[in-house]
């Protein structure tokens, strides 16, 4: 590994977004006072907390490399005083209506919802705060640091599965070192995180490269893709790009479509498991069914979309071993953003 | 119902398990399709009930956590239950990944293996 390398590799997990965090209103006037104060009391107090609301904000730098649950304690304590309703797994983010998969990158939800071609490095991401009303259909539940950590290591294994055929090296590591590579992701440490992490880097000893394309907060599309073209050279962004189908048309739809499903399956009594009559409406874009579809190369090359991998859109010729390794998230998979 | 699959394979010869499912001689390097219904084989677990019928074929359009709910469907479980959903005895997917997608990756032999088991086994 060059020097250059190394700290391509640090530069990408040093990337940060500045986010301005704001407590949801709703939620600083939802504890109005007993209603057997008076009138007038209720009404002052009231825009007491309004003239409060505008005032409570918290602006951080957050790494893209991590996941929101691990840095929202300091916006929930900074919160406190503002609302009663506090409450761990009760906290969920909201960004223009649309509400934050934890689940996903910070950099990989900004890259998604937030950035333009013009967005500056000093632009910053506004984001509403909720402690009410979750939104059980869109979201997952975050009670713990134990869920976040389960949900971890699962993808975790389903990128290094792809990547080297069976997940020995995980289950390999000693319990120390497993702590130590979460410790190094919560803390956000890179010497502690990637001296473990890279265990998981065999150079040329991939399988497939694990990669996940991501468009308009819905479900990722993932395949395999060797490392190494029929040529024997390494596979390139561009190649991939190449060998994926894609239908914009349906582009401007509403970026949650894709969470209406399960309310269908919850009242659906029908005993089979055939899921054929909850079908919903088709929630890839990247759908890849169509025989005659344009692949992902021409709709890039037409310039009506953009992709991006850490918030950089490394050239066409990349080749895709690089960009697994040095521009992979913390979870092992190489983020793809369409915008 | 039409589209389910008779579990008609006795000692099924084609589960995948530490061979490594990404070889799968069934994928292709060309552009790759999508098809619009998957094979899935469930497995139980340890005390997790067995299936009468194993092979369902799903919608690939569908999510993960309508797999989840058709199989405590079909287990009659209560809400409360816990069952734990394993792809390959590898890992746990996210309720929102798509399954089609997930076929893509993990399938042998032209169906996805789904171990289930009401403790976390593979965790």
């Amino acid at each position: 590994m060059s020097f250059f390398d190394e700290d391509v590799k640090k530069s990408i997990w040093e990337g940060k977004i500045p986010i301005m965090f704001t407590l949801s209103p709703n939620d600083l006037t939802s504890h109005i006072p007993p209603s057997s104060l008076s009138f007038v009391i209720v009404m002052m107090m009231m825009m007491m907390m309004l003239t409060f609301a505008n005032q409570k904000t918290k602006k951080m730098f957050v790494p893209r490399n991590s996941y929101f649950p691990l840095i929202t304690g300091v916006v929930k304590d900074h919160f406190s005083y503002s609302t009663l309703v506090i409450s761990d797994s009760e906290l969920w983010l909201e960004y223009k209506g649309i509400p934050l998969k934890w689940h996903i990158p910070i950099g990989v939800l900004f890259d998604m919802l937030v950035a333009t071609p013009d967005t500056t490095a000093s632009q910053i991401w506004n984001i509403t705060v909720h402690f009410q009303s979750f939104p059980e259909k869109v979201l997952l539940r975050c009670s713990n640091e134990d869920a976040i950590r389960t949900y971890y290591k699962n993808v975790l294994k389903e990128a290094n599965y792809i990547k080297q055929g069976d997940i020995n090296k995980l289950n390999n590591l000693s319990i120390n070192q497993t702590n130590e590579l979460w410790d190094g992701l919560k803390l956000h440490d890179y010497e502690k995180f990637w001296s473990i992490n890279k265990m998981f880097y065999p150079g040329n000893g991939y399988k497939h490269i694990p990669y996940r394309i991501i468009q308009n907060n819905k479900a990722p599309l993932q395949d395999l893709i060797s490392p190494i073209n029929e040529n024997g050279q390494e596979t390139t962004l561009e190649s991939l790009f190449s060998k994926i189908a894609f239908n914009n048309s349906n582009n401007s739809s509403s970026n949650n479509n894709n969470n209406n499903n399960n309310s269908n399956n919850n009242s659906n009594n029908n005993n089979n498991i055939d899921t054929s009559n909850e079908t919903q409406q088709s929630t890839t874009t990247l759908s890849s069914s169509s025989t005659n579809s344009t692949t992902l190369l021409q709709v890039l090359n037409s310039g009506s979309i953009r992709y991006s991998i850490q918030g950089i859109e490394p050239p066409l010729n990349s080749s895709l071993i690089w960009l697994g390794d040095y521009f992979s998230h913390p979870d092992n998979f190489l983020y793809i953003v369409l915008a | 119902m039409s589209d389910t699959i008779e579990d008609d394979v006795a000692g099924d010869q084609s589960t995948p398990q530490s061979t490594g499912v990404p070889t799968s001689p069934t994928q292709s390097t060309s552009t790759t399709a999508v098809k619009d219904s998957v094979i899935i084989y469930f497995k139980n677990a340890g005390s997790a009930p067995a299936l009468k019928q194993k092979k369902f074929k799903l919608q690939s359009t569908i999510n993960f956590q309508a797999v989840i709910d058709n199989l405590r469907k079909q287990l009659k479980m209560k809400p409360n239950e816990p069952l734990f959903l394993f792809v390959n005895q590898v890992f746990q997917p996210s309720p929102d990944e798509c399954l089609g997608e997930l076929f893509k990756c993990f399938s042998y032999n032209d169906q996805l293996v789904i171990n289930y088991s009401n403790a976390p086994a593979w965790g």
